[in-house]
């Protein structure tokens, strides 16, 4: 349908697609109230904007809503949401129970009731770096299908703006296939309470073997193919380790050494560096040679069919590549860190 | 029309009509709902404090328009930073698959990723051209530039998009 598409079709569909992210993004009926106006001087700024109100009740509240553009899967179950005065749904106020804790926002990364694949770790940013991680370690549960089980953080500098700490939760191993994951932080001396419910899908795991330029894919112990693949060249290797998919995006502009263009298709990313699985109709070496700048080259159709079969948290392997070995803060890295260094903690002690 | 007096009363009627299309808006050019509630609620509290000097109902309007586009601009600029670290991204794909309610289309999704991808100048000007369907000339003065960049603007913006919808390979 996109073959021969005219300056028209482009108008047409900008419009049509605009309609439909206004209809199904915002509904009709989500109407506030009108909100109270400053009747001196400028509003409050930023998050204190919606705070002035509740901290005049001597409340501290657990700031769930963001400007960051991070849509949060802390919710708060089985407790009432309110609605702040822009109309939002808002964590309720958590109260400060000593006057020397600090409640830091916490942030979960997995959206609540998604399923992401067996390597994906919980991810939680926050918002002030903590001395010992001993009173979170406490205070968090997890359970796989409703069973307790052991997961252990581990903590590390973040990059995103105005949290400092980033803390990934996971098992020694990956989670189970098709389970429930439900994670409870209780309140405590950090951090307000905190939860997160996601599922897993089948246990896919994705080998790229470089010696044999091929992606080697196994779903739920059956084969999904074997698929030809052309890696980074020795001036521009492809990273060694286990990686997770983090993102997906149907096309996207990628920029390398000598290179920069757009309406690259079916992108699943592995790295913040910027390495994708990506199609690359344009390489003639797949299955040969190493061509890339670090991208995994597949074929337009394997990397649809890839697309359409992997989702964020599967787990794609790189064994034999040349590049430096994945870190944990490279991507989704936690599975490089052998078990023993990651119940340390990292940056923050957890014993 | 301006007596401070008015203000909250006038206000707030404006904004039981134009809050709806406002957020739409906002939502074009920030992506998600609650950052668009924020631009279009701080663009509310800016028109009320400039209620004095606002002196017919289409200036309101233009000014609210203004406000949400440059508060959204200030939004995409701060997060530009966090872009660094592009989890906002990952989480919002799977946020869409599994709100199911709220789904959007696929050839859709397309759509709205490739207009994320448009430097914010393109970006704004393809909105308000064929979400608010304004013409060039409100363009240029929503935005503050010519009509002539507005223009070239829309044109490279509509190419840009072509490109990562394949149309054009």
């Amino acid at each position: 349908m996109r073959d021969g598409m005219g300056p028209d079709d482009i108008e047409r569909q900008l419009r049509d697609s605009f309609d439909a992210r206004a209809r199904a993004g915002v509904p009709d009926g989500a109407m506030p109230p009108p909100p109270r106006f400053a009747t001196a001087g400028a509003a409050p700024r930023r998050h204190g904007r919606w705070l002035a109100p509740l901290a005049a009740a001597a409340v501290v509240l657990a700031v769930v809503g963001t400007v960051l553009g991070l849509q949060s899967g802390s919710g708060h179950h089985g407790q009432q949401p309110v609605a702040g005065p822009s109309g939002r749904q808002t964590s309720p106020p958590v109260l400060q129970t000593s006057a020397t804790a600090a409640p830091v926002d916490i942030r979960m990364v997995p959206v609540d009731g998604a399923t992401y694949g067996v390597g994906m770790p919980v991810v939680a940013y926050f918002s002030q770096r903590f001395s010992s991680a001993k009173p979170l370690v406490a205070a968090t549960s997890v359970t796989v299908s409703g069973k307790p089980v052991h997961a252990a953080w581990y903590f590390e500098k973040s990059a995103k703006p105005g949290y400092p700490v980033e803390g990934h939760l996971r098992m020694r191993d990956y989670w189970p296939a098709h389970v429930d994951v439900h994670v409870t932080v209780a309140a405590n001396a950090i951090t307000p309470a905190t939860t997160v419910n996601f599922h897993t899908g089948a246990r896919t795991i994705a080998v790229v073997e470089d010696a044999k330029h091929q992606m080697v894919v196994t779903s739920d112990d059956k084969s999904l193919g074997v698929f030809p693949v052309s890696l980074g060249t020795d001036s521009t290797p492809t990273g060694r380790g286990t990686k997770v998919i983090m993102a997906k995006q149907p096309s996207i502009c990628l920029s390398g050494p000598g290179f920069h263009g757009c309406g690259i298709k079916y992108a699943q990313q592995l790295t913040f560096s910027g390495e994708y699985l990506i199609a690359a109709p344009w390489n003639a070496a797949l299955g040969l040679r190493d061509t890339s700048n670090g991208c995994t080259n597949l074929t337009s159709a394997d990397a649809e069919y890839l697309y359409r079969h992997l989702r964020v948290g599967d787990v794609v392997k790189y064994p034999d590549t040349t590049g430096p070995m994945m870190q944990v803060a490279g991507g989704l890295g936690d599975w490089n860190v052998p078990w023993a260094v990651w119940l340390k903690g990292g940056l923050i002690p957890t014993g | 029309m301006a007596r401070t007096g008015d203000a909250d009363a006038a206000v707030a009627a404006l904004f039981q009509a134009q809050r709806l299309p406002m957020v739409r808006l906002a939502r074009l050019l920030v992506d998600d709902l609650e950052t668009a509630e924020d631009v279009v609620q701080d663009a509310f509290s800016a028109l009320h404090r400039k209620w004095g000097s606002i002196t017919s109902h289409d200036a309101a309007i233009g000014y609210l328009r203004t406000s949400v586009v440059n508060g959204s601009r200030s939004v995409l600029r701060r997060r530009r930073t966090a872009r660094a670290h592009p989890w906002p991204d990952a989480t919002k794909w799977s946020a869409d698959s599994a709100d199911s309610g709220l789904l959007v289309a696929e050839e859709h999704r397309e759509v709205l990723a490739a207009l994320r991808q448009l430097p914010t100048r393109q970006r704004e000007v393809i909105v308000l051209r064929y979400w608010s369907e304004l013409p060039e000339a409100e363009i240029a003065a929503a935005l503050g530039i010519s009509v002539g960049a507005v223009k070239s603007s829309a044109s490279r913006g509509r190419e840009a998009i072509a490109a990562l919808l394949g149309g054009m390979s």
